[in-house]
C-alpha cells in the first residue's frame, strides 16, 4: 500500500509540473517556425516592400504588421520614436536609414557613426550591455517603444523580452548569409518605419558598388584568390566563417575563395585543413592595437602556418579597429568590406590597400622567413 | 503470556545450501536461552529470522499462535528488539538521538513524547550508561558502544528480545553485568530473549536453555548441564573437553590438549 | 534526572530560535535581492508607485516584477532543492559527504538534457520533456555511482571516489555535448555547465515552486524513515520500516529535485553538501529539523550567492558570472576540509 502511494505521488509531481508548464505562457511559442524556410520570410518582405511602393491609395499607415526574420508577425501599433538596438551592425543600419533620431538605447559596441559614441557618453543614448548578454533592466528601463535584436546572438532571450512585454523584431543580423539576406535586414527596418524608399535607394546603391566591382573583375579576368579568413588572433583557435555566412560573401564577390566555405557556419579549422589549401592570403580580423596586430602577425609567421603561400609571399593582413567592424558586421557598411577585401585580394586591380587600421606584413619579415625556409 | 514456536523451519541464503535445516524450536516467556556453536553453524541466521529479517524458506514462526510473516513489519516492530547496528561517520549523533529511534514503532506523535523519553531514560538507567548519554556515538569505545546497543533495544520495550553477541568487546566485569541485567530484565519484564554468546560457561551461568548448532541443525536443547555434555561438545565443536559442574560458577568447559 | 527532557526541549526550542531567525534573514535576503538590479529601483518606491498608474510606475515594476523576483525566487526554490537533495542522499548512502553534484546526478542529468536535445531538437521547448529526460540521467549517474562503489569496496570512501569519477565521465560528456548544442543548435547551453539563474523566467518559478514544496513535504513526511536507516538496515527493520523502499524513494525523491533544478538553472554544485552540514552542525542530526532548516539554509545560502553574482557582474562588467562557480569556489574548499576531518577517522 505504501508503494502505491508512492507512486501516485511521483505519477502526481510529475503531471502537476506537466499541467503548470502546460498553462504557464511562453513555453509552447515560436520556434516551429523558426525551423522553416527562412527564406519564406525573405521574399515575403520584399514583396511587401514592393506592394507598398506600388500602391497609392491612402490607407492608414499604423497599426502595421511586419514578419521578422525569425518569420514571427509582429504588430507595431504606431511610430516607434524610442528604438533600442542590439548590436553594432543593426546601429548602421538605422543610421543608414535616418532613423537616428529615434534611437534611445544601444550596445556597447556598437561606434558607428560616431555620433553614437559622442551621445552615449553624453548620456543621450544608454548603453544597454554588451552584444552577447544585453542588460534588461536598463532596457526596460528606457521603456523603448521598438527593439531590435540579432538571430545570430539574441534567439534565445526572445521569451524573456515576451515576458517583459517589449516589442522586439528580429533581423538577420550575424545569422546573415549573403547580401540579400543584409538587404532584407535593411528593408525590414525600413517597413516598419514606412521609408521603404529609403531603403530601396540604400539597397540599390550598394548593388551598384558591389556590382561595379564584380565586373572589373570579371574584365580583368582576374583568377580567385585562396583566402583564409581568421576571425581573432590565432591563439584563439583558427576560427573562420563558412558557407552560409556574409562574410564568406564577401570573400566570394570580392573575387576569392574561402578555404573554410566546405564547411558550414562559424566554424573552427584545423591547421591540417589551413595548409592542405594553401591559402594565398591570411587575412585576420580582430580588435586591438597595431602593436597587437604586429604580434600576431609575428605569431602566424613563426607557427605552422608559415608553410602557407600566404606567408611566403608575405600577403598577411591583420584588421583592427574600423576595419575588423567593417569586415565582422553585417551592416550598410558590406559594400566597404568588399571594397577592402577586393584591394587585398586583388591589389593588381583595385590598388594597394593603406589604412591606418590595416597591418600588413612587412617585406623584411617575408623575406627572413622566405630565407629560412629555403635554408631549412 | 508470550511464547515463540519455530515449526519445522529451513533457511537458505541462496537456493542450494540450506544454512538452517529442520528448526522445531519453543520459546517461552521469563527464559533466557542461548543459542551456541561453532562459526558458521547458523547462530546469526536464525536470530535474524527470529528477527523478521530473513525469511525462512520452509517452515513458520509463530509469535503468540501467529504467524511472524503475516504479521506486518510494523507490528513486529513492536514487539521484536534485534540488536544489531552498523554506526555511521560524520554524522554526530548524540546517544540520545539515536536511542531515541527506538521508539519510532510506538510513537504517536512527530516528535518525542515524555512517555519516549522516558522510555529512552530508564533504557540508559538499566545498562548503566546515563553519564554517556550526551556523548557522540561516534565516540563511544566497543564496550560503551555495546551497552548503549542494549538500552536501544531496552527502549523499544519489546517481548522479545534478539541479542547478537552482546559481550563482544567487553571486558569481564561488564560481561557478567551486561548478561546480569539482561537476566534480570528477562525476569521482571516476562521477556523472550534469544541470544549468541561465544562463551561457553557465561553462557552456563545466565541462561536457562541453551541450543546447541551445528551446521543449521539442532544437536541439543535443554538446560545448561544437561546440554553441555562432553559428548556433545565434542560432537559440536570437534574438540576433547572435560566438563566441571559448580552450582555456582555454572557449567566449566575445559578444552583437552 | 531530567537530562533527557532539559535535551529534548532545549533542542526544540533552538530549532524554533534558528527557524525564526533565519526566516527573517530570508526576508531581508529577499527585500535587498528586488533592489539589486543595474536600474535604480528599489521595492520602497515600487510599493509608493503602484498606487498609481503611470506608464512610468508600469515600467519598474516590470523590472521588479517581471526580472528581479522571478530570478530571486527561482534561487530561493533551487536552493531548497538542492539542500533538500543532499539530505536525502547523505541518509540514503549513510554518507555524510555524498551530494547529488559530487556523485554524478546533476552532470548526468544535463548529460542527458544534451542528448536528448541534439536528438530532438524540439523538445528543448517542453520543460515538462526536458526534466523528465533530465530526471532518467540523474537516476541514471546515481546508479552507476552505486554499483562502482559496492565493486570497489562498498565502503564510505568508495562511494565517494566512485561518485567522483562518475561526475567526471558525465561532465566531460556533456561539455562536449553542450558545445555541440550551442554552435550547431544555436541554443544556449554551455552556462548550464556551471549553472546561471540568468535565463530564469516567469513559468520556470512555478514549477520549481511547485517541485520545492512537494519535495519539501515528502522529505520531512520520510523524516523518521531517513532517521531510521542511517543505522543500517536491521536497524530499520526492527523499527519496522523497510530500507529498500526507504532508500528507493528517497533516490529517486533526490533525482527528481535535483534533475528539475538542472534542467532550469544547469549545474549548481556543493550547495547539497554545505548546506545539510551547517544544518547538522546547528542542530544535530535529527532529520526532522535537519530538513527544514536546510531548506531555509538552502535557500538562503543560493540567493545570497546570486546577489553576490550579480553585484560582481554588473561591477566588473564582464558579463554574467555564473552562479555555479561561486558555489564551486566556496564548495570545494568546504569539501576538501570534510575530507581532511571525517575521512581520515
Amino acid at each position: 500500500m505504501k508503494i502505491s502511494i508512492i507512486v501516485a505521488l511521483i505519477l502526481g509531481l510529475i503531471i502537476g509540473a506537466g499541467v503548470v508548464n502546460l498553462v504557464s505562457p511562453g513555453s509552447v511559442t515560436v520556434t516551429t517556425t523558426v525551423t522553416q524556410n527562412q527564406k519564406v520570410s525573405e521574399t515575403s518582405v520584399s514583396t511587401v516592400v514592393t506592394t507598398i511602393m506600388e500602391t497609392t491609395t491612402i490607407k492608414p499607415e499604423y497599426p502595421l504588421t511586419v514578419v521578422d526574420a525569425l518569420g514571427r508577425m509582429i504588430e507595431i501599433s504606431k511610430k516607434p520614436v524610442r528604438v533600442v538596438s542590439l548590436s553594432p551592425a543593426i546601429t548602421e543600419e538605422l543610421y543608414a536609414l535616418g532613423l537616428g533620431k529615434y534611437v534611445v538605447g544601444v550596445d556597447s559596441f556598437s561606434d558607428y557613426p560616431p555620433e553614437v559614441v559622442k551621445l552615449r557618453n553624453e548620456g543621450k543614448i544608454v548603453d544597454v550591455g554588451g552584444y552577447w548578454q544585453p542588460n534588461f533592466e536598463k532596457i526596460v528601463e528606457i521603456e523603448p517603444d521598438l527593439v531590435v535584436a540579432d538571430t545570430g546572438a539574441h534567439i534565445k532571450f526572445r521569451e524573456k523580452f515576451s515576458e517583459l512585454g517589449l516589442t522586439v523584431v528580429y533581423v538577420k543580423g550575424g545569422a546573415a548569409s549573403s547580401l540579400e539576406d543584409v538587404l532584407s535586414d535593411i528593408g525590414l527596418l525600413a517597413q516598419i518605419f514606412h521609408i521603404e524608399e529609403v531603403a530601396k535607394n540604400i539597397s540599390l546603391k550598394i548593388k551598384e558598388q558591389i556590382g561595379s566591382i564584380e565586373r572589373e573583375l570579371l574584365s580583368k579576368n582576374v583568377s580567385k584568390v585562396k583566402v583564409l579568413i581568421l576571425l581573432g588572433p590565432p591563439s584563439w583557435g583558427y576560427w573562420s566563417a563558412g558557407s552560409g555566412t556574409f562574410i564568406n560573401y564577401v570573400v566570394k564577390v570580392s573575387g576569392g575563395y574561402n578555404i573554410a566555405s566546405k564547411y558550414h557556419g562559424w566554424i573552427k579549422l584545423s591547421a591540417e585543413d589551413i595548409l592542405l589549401e594553401n591559402p594565398d592570403v591570411i587575412v585576420v580580423s580582430m580588435m586591438g592595437s597595431p602593436g597587437e596586430a604586429k604580434k600576431v602577425i609575428d605569431e602566424i609567421f613563426s607557427s605552422e602556418l608559415s608553410q602557407t603561400n600566404a606567408v611566403k609571399k608575405g600577403n598577411v593582413y591583420v584588421l583592427i579597429g574600423d576595419a575588423n567592424n567593417i569586415l565582422v558586421r553585417p551592416s550598410p557598411r558590406i559594400v566597404e568590406a568588399v571594397k577592402l577585401m577586393a584591394q587585398i585580394l586583388h591589389s593588381e586591380v583595385f590598388g594597394e590597400v593603406s589604412r591606418e587600421d590595416v597591418i600588413k606584413a612587412s617585406p623584411q619579415l617575408t623575406s627572413l622567413v622566405a630565407q629560412t625556409v629555403y635554408v631549412g | 503470556m508470550v511464547c515463540i514456536r519455530i515449526s519445522d523451519m529451513g533457511f537458505s541464503y541462496d537456493d542450494k545450501l540450506f544454512t538452517l535445516k529442520d528448526i522445531d524450536l519453543n520459546f517461552c516467556e521469563a527464559e533466557v536461552t542461548t543459542v551456541l556453536g561453532p562459526n558458521g553453524a547458523g547462530k546469526t541466521t536464525l536470530l535474524k529470522c527470529l528477527a523478521r529479517i530473513l525469511k525462512p524458506q520452509k517452515g513458520t514462526i509463530y509469535i503468540d499462535g501467529r504467524d511472524l510473516w503475516k504479521m506486518s513489519l510494523y507490528e513486529a516492530a513492536k514487539i521484536i528488539g534485534y540488536s544489531e547496528v552498523e554506526i555511521p561517520r560524520g554524522f554526530n549523533v548524540k546517544v540520545l538521538d539515536f536511542l531515541s529511534t527506538s521508539r519510532y514503532p510506538h510513537m504517536r506523535t512527530f516528535l518525542e513524547s515524555l512517555e519516549d523519553i522516558k522510555a529512552v531514560k530508564e533504557s540508559l538507567r538499566e545498562v548503566g550508561a546515563e553519564k554517556f548519554s550526551l556523548r557522540k556515538i561516534e565516540q563511544l569505545s566497543s564496550g560503551e558502544l555495546q551497552r548503549i546497543i542494549i538500552a536501544k533495544i531496552l527502549a523499544k520495550k519489546p517481548k522479545i528480545l534478539l541479542l547478537d553477541e552482546p559481550t563482544l568487546h567487553l571486558d569481564i566485569k561488564y560481561q557478567i553485568d551486561i548478561l546480569k541485567k539482561i537476566r534480570e530484565i528477562t525476569k521482571k519484564h516476562k521477556l523472550i530473549t534469544i541470544m549468541t554468546i561465544h562463551d561457553l560457561r557465561l553462557a552456563s551461568m545466565f541462561s536457562d536453555k541453551i541450543i546447541l548448532l551445528k551446521n543449521g541443525k539442532i544437536v541439543s536443547i535443554g538446560s545448561p548441564p544437561e546440554v553441555l555434555t562432553p559428548k556433545n561438545i565434542e560432537e559440536t565443536y570437534g574438540i576433547r573437553v572435560k566438563v566441571i559442574k559448580d552450582t555456582e560458577a555454572g557449567v566449566i568447559v575445559v578444552p583437552l590438549p | 534526572m531530567d537530562y533527557a527532557e532539559k535535551y529534548f526541549q532545549e533542542k526544540k526550542r533552538k530549532f524554533f530560535l534558528v527557524l525564526a531567525f533565519l526566516s527573517v534573514l530570508l526576508t531581508f535576503t529577499f527585500i535587498f535581492s528586488l533592489n539589486i538590479g543595474s536600474s535604480n529601483v528599489g521595492l520602497l518606491e515600487i510599493l509608493t508607485l503602484m498606487s498609481t498608474s503611470s506608464k512610468t510606475s508600469s515600467t519598474l515594476i516590470n523590472i521588479v516584477y517581471n526580472l528581479r523576483l522571478p530570478r530571486t525566487l527561482a534561487a530561493m526554490f533551487i536552493g531548497v532543492l538542492l539542500a533538500i537533495s543532499g539530505v536525502l542522499i547523505q541518509s540514503v548512502t549513510r554518507n555524510s559527504l555524498a551530494e547529488p553534484f559530487l556523485l554524478g546526478l546533476s552532470s548526468g542529468a544535463l548529460t542527458f538534457m544534451a542528448l536528448a536535445i541534439i536528438i530532438v531538437p524540439s523538445i528543448a521547448l517542453s520543460l515538462h520533456y526536458v526534466s523528465v529526460i533530465s530526471f532518467i540521467g540523474a537516476l541514471i549517474a546515481f546508479t552507476l555511482t552505486l554499483t562502482l562503489s559496492e565493486a570497489i569496496g562498498g565502503s564510505a570512501t568508495s562511494l565517494i571516489l566512485a561518485g567522483l569519477a562518475v561526475t567526471a565521465g558525465f561532465s566531460g560528456l556533456s561539455s562536449f555535448l553542450a558545445f555541440i548544442v550551442q554552435s550547431k543548435l544555436n541554443m544556449p547551453f554551455l552556462i548550464l555547465l556551471l549553472g546561471s539563474l540568468s535565463q530564469i523566467l516567469r513559468g520556470h518559478v512555478v514549477m520549481l515552486a511547485l517541485v520545492s514544496i512537494a519535495g519539501f513535504t515528502l522529505a520531512l513526511i520520510m523524516a523518521k524513515r531517513l532517521n531510521a536507516i542511517i543505522y543500517g538496515d536491521e536497524h530499520a527493520l526492527q523499527l519496522g520500516y523497510n530500507p529498500k523502499t526507504v532508500r528507493i524513494f528517497a533516490s529517486m525523491l533526490a533525482a527528481l529535485l535535483t534533475s528539475v533544478s538542472v534542467a532550469i538553472a544547469g549545474i549548481i554544485g556543493f550547495i547539497g553538501l554545505i548546506v545539510p552540514h551547517m544544518s547538522r552542525l546547528i542542530i544535530g542530526s535529527d532529520n526532522r529539523y535537519v530538513v527544514p532548516l536546510s531548506a531555509l539554509l538552502g535557500a538562503l545560502v543560493l540567493c545570497v550567492s546570486d546577489i553576490f553574482v550579480r553585484i560582481a557582474s554588473e561591477g566588473l562588467a564582464i558579463g554574467e558570472i555564473p552562479v555555479g562557480a561561486v558555489t564551486s569556489v566556496l564548495g570545494a574548499p568546504f569539501f576538501a576540509y570534510l575530507l581532511l576531518t571525517k575521512v581520515k577517522a
